[in-house]
């Protein structure tokens, strides 16, 4: 088993490590002109030329991915002791003051010209907030209605179940915000429409602004994991070995619980965090619908106004925790299947 | 469609020494509407598959013959601004004075057009990489499969913002980014199917024949692959609607001034207390779609279980 964690995070180091390179290869090496780019196309050559300089983009591609990871605060001391060949000034911005993604340091925005470790941070925050409330929410409500649907094969509930779940796969996440929206805001009024907050304050203080997007999360996600559940509990059913604990005598209520759940829920189990990566979709579309300030929308801003170190440094963490999940979703995995543990 | 695999050689050589005479064009297309009627009653059998077909033939139709049936030009102003549902809006008109059903009929092109695409390119690239996978096996498999994990573990969503930002949205860089991330499913797909059936007899008889590799993979291996393909690819057409709607939704989809379901869904949130068909009307358009196509996706599943 300890060989098996190690194996498969050494994988994803790689993983990360060719992620990390193409991300800054298609924002800052594969666009021809990152400067003119930011600056837009009615700016003159001369200003151009010193934003290059400033932002130190005359270097290597190769070097500037270095930096990026490991910072340039240890330049000037270099400077110092080597002399001035350890990286040419035209090469370098002038403020070496980074410390690099390995230390933590995000770098600088491009628009705002703020550090963005702070700002991410706290959008992080916010968005994990989201995404554990939704998941508390999802996980036990779309693994009852699977185990329900999947137990009564056939009856009324199980096909008003595959309906449903059917309907909310195939509404898109905006949609279903919309008629949210108008159900709870306009009709009845009970909730907010808008999740905006103030800067310091923390969504816990007005825990009403999260309800819909949490709602938003769930609808979008419930169906596909009730009809994987249901598919699962149904196969279980069908096993000798649970027929045979039936012909022993056992009441129903306990060859359900103690021997067909156990084995039925291990892969919705793990399906629901693999589908970390369409959550984070879903994430974005619910953050921008509610103008609720997580990563996701302010990924999106990040992405419209072209701002490339808030776009690096957000799809960089933001990979890194699904592959962490999916990392963690294989070692549960493993752990609760004992057939694979022992290939 | 069998479930059974067949070797098409031994297929398509009884087909021969049967019919010595020669065939002209029209033993071809009687062929073809036979094989096709083939298929079609098959499909009948099941009922969602026909609720499905419905749907999207609906919407195709519709999409086709977008310039006949709008009533107005999508971007003509035609109505007083916001009007509610009329004789002669059938839908009402937007926040501008557009007529809604007009642009309702019209931005089904977008999608309509782009998800096809992006599937089938996803399938082609996918399929091809699935089979080499599964049939050559050794260390080409182990790297194709550590290159398709590489790429299944980075979400999408991110992969088109980055690729947005550096060139900007447009048709060409939806299709790229989403045939490009759904090639790994497709390939996984076709790879377990291809690892069931390399071991098969007819398989190790056309080895045994000396055919190349390409012949065993292309006509022996990958016609008996087409029906878990065929409904891979339905549900992939309704999930790229589904993502290119979501697209449009937050901007960053396919530029104006082109209708498009999504955007419609964006810029009419403002007016929804006051012209709520704005926004209900392409958000029921994008779910009938998708609905649609995964119903089609599950009958032709269904009906091909049951032969």
């Amino acid at each position: 088993m300890t060989e098996l964690i190690l194996r498969r995070l050494g994988l994803m180091a790689l993983t990360m490590i060719i992620v990390s390179l193409a991300v800054f290869w298609i924002s800052e090496v594969a666009p021809t002109d990152v400067a003119r780019n930011i600056l837009g196309q009615y700016v003159s050559e001369e200003v151009v030329a010193a934003y290059r300089e400033g932002l130190g983009l005359n270097c290597h591609w190769f070097v500037r991915y270095v930096i990026w990871i490991i910072g340039d605060d240890w330049i000037p001391p270099a400077r110092e002791l080597v002399g001035d060949e350890v990286l040419p000034q035209c090469c370098t911005p002038e403020r070496l003051d980074r410390r690099g993604l390995i230390r933590g340091d995000l770098g600088t925005s491009t628009q705002t010209m703020r550090p963005l470790t702070p700002f991410v941070s706290r959008r992080l925050k916010n968005s994990l907030i989201l995404a554990g409330f939704a998941l508390v929410v999802i996980i036990p409500t779309s693994l009852l209605i699977g185990v329900l649907a999947g137990l009564r094969e056939g009856g009324f509930l199980d096909r008003f179940i595959s309906i449903m779940s059917l309907l909310t796969v195939s509404a898109p996440s905006f949609a279903i915000g919309v008629v949210l929206v108008v159900i709870f805001c306009l009709w009845l009024g009970w909730l907010p429409g808008i999740s905006a907050l103030e800067t310091e304050h923390s969504v816990l203080e007005s825990p009403s602004k999260l309800v819909l997007p949490v709602l938003v999360l769930f609808f979008s996600e419930v169906g596909y994991v009730a009809r994987m559940t249901r598919a699962s509990v149904v196969q279980v059913m069908r096993q000798n070995y649970i027929r045979t604990a039936i012909l022993k005598g056992l009441p129903r209520r306990q060859v359900i619980l103690g021997h067909a759940l156990r084995n039925a829920l291990v892969a919705p189990i793990t399906v629901i965090a693999l589908h970390i990566n369409w959550l984070i979709a879903g994430a974005v579309v619910a953050e921008t619908l509610f103008a609720y300030p997580g990563i996701g929308s302010a990924l999106l801003g990040a992405a419209v106004s072209k701002d490339v170190s808030m776009i690096e440094a957000s799809v960089l963490l933001m990979t890194f925790l699904a592959t962490s999940t999916q990392l963690l979703t294989d070692i549960l995995y493993t752990y609760l299947n004992p057939r694979i543990r022992y290939r | 469609m069998s479930g059974v695999p067949q070797s098409q050689s031994v297929a398509a050589s009884s087909r021969v020494a049967a019919a010595h005479k020669s065939r002209t064009v029209f033993d071809h297309v009687r062929d073809g509407w036979q094989a096709l009627r083939g298929r079609v009653v098959f499909l009948f059998e099941s009922k969602t598959a026909v609720v499905g077909l419905a749907i999207v033939v609906f919407w195709i139709a519709v999409t086709i013959l977008a310039p006949v049936l709008a009533p107005y030009p999508p971007n003509a102003l035609t109505g007083r601004v916001s009007e509610s549902p009329s004789m002669e809006h059938l839908m009402g008109t937007d926040y501008m004075g557009r007529d809604v059903c007009s642009r309702l009929v019209y931005g089904g092109q977008t999608i309509l057009l782009l998800a096809p695409i992006c599937v089938v390119c996803a399938e082609i690239i996918g399929a091809t990489v699935g089979l080499t996978a599964g049939f050559l096996r050794g260390m080409v498999d182990e790297v194709i499969l550590r290159i398709l994990d590489a790429i299944m573990a980075f979400p999408m969503m991110l992969l088109y913002m980055i690729i947005m930002a550096a060139t900007g949205p447009s048709k060409i860089n939806i299709v790229g980014v989403i045939a490009f991330s759904s090639t790994p499913g497709v390939a996984r797909l076709m790879r377990g199917l291809v690892l069931e059936i390399r071991d098969l007899e007819f398989v190790q008889a056309a080895r045994l024949r000396g055919e190349s590799a390409l012949y065993i993979m292309f006509r022996e291996i990958l016609p008996n692959c087409l029906g878990p393909l065929i409904v891979d690819a339905c549900l992939r057409v309704g999930y790229t609607s589904f993502w290119i709607g979501s697209l449009g939704f937050l901007g960053i989809g396919v530029p104006p001034p082109d209708p498009d379901w999504g955007r419609m869904v964006s810029e009419g949130r403002a007016w929804i207390l006051t012209a709520p068909w704005i926004v209900v009307c392409p958000s029921l358009a994008v779910s009938s779609l998708v609905i649609g196509l995964n119903l089609l996706a599950d009958g032709i599943s269904e009906a091909s279980k049951r032969v």
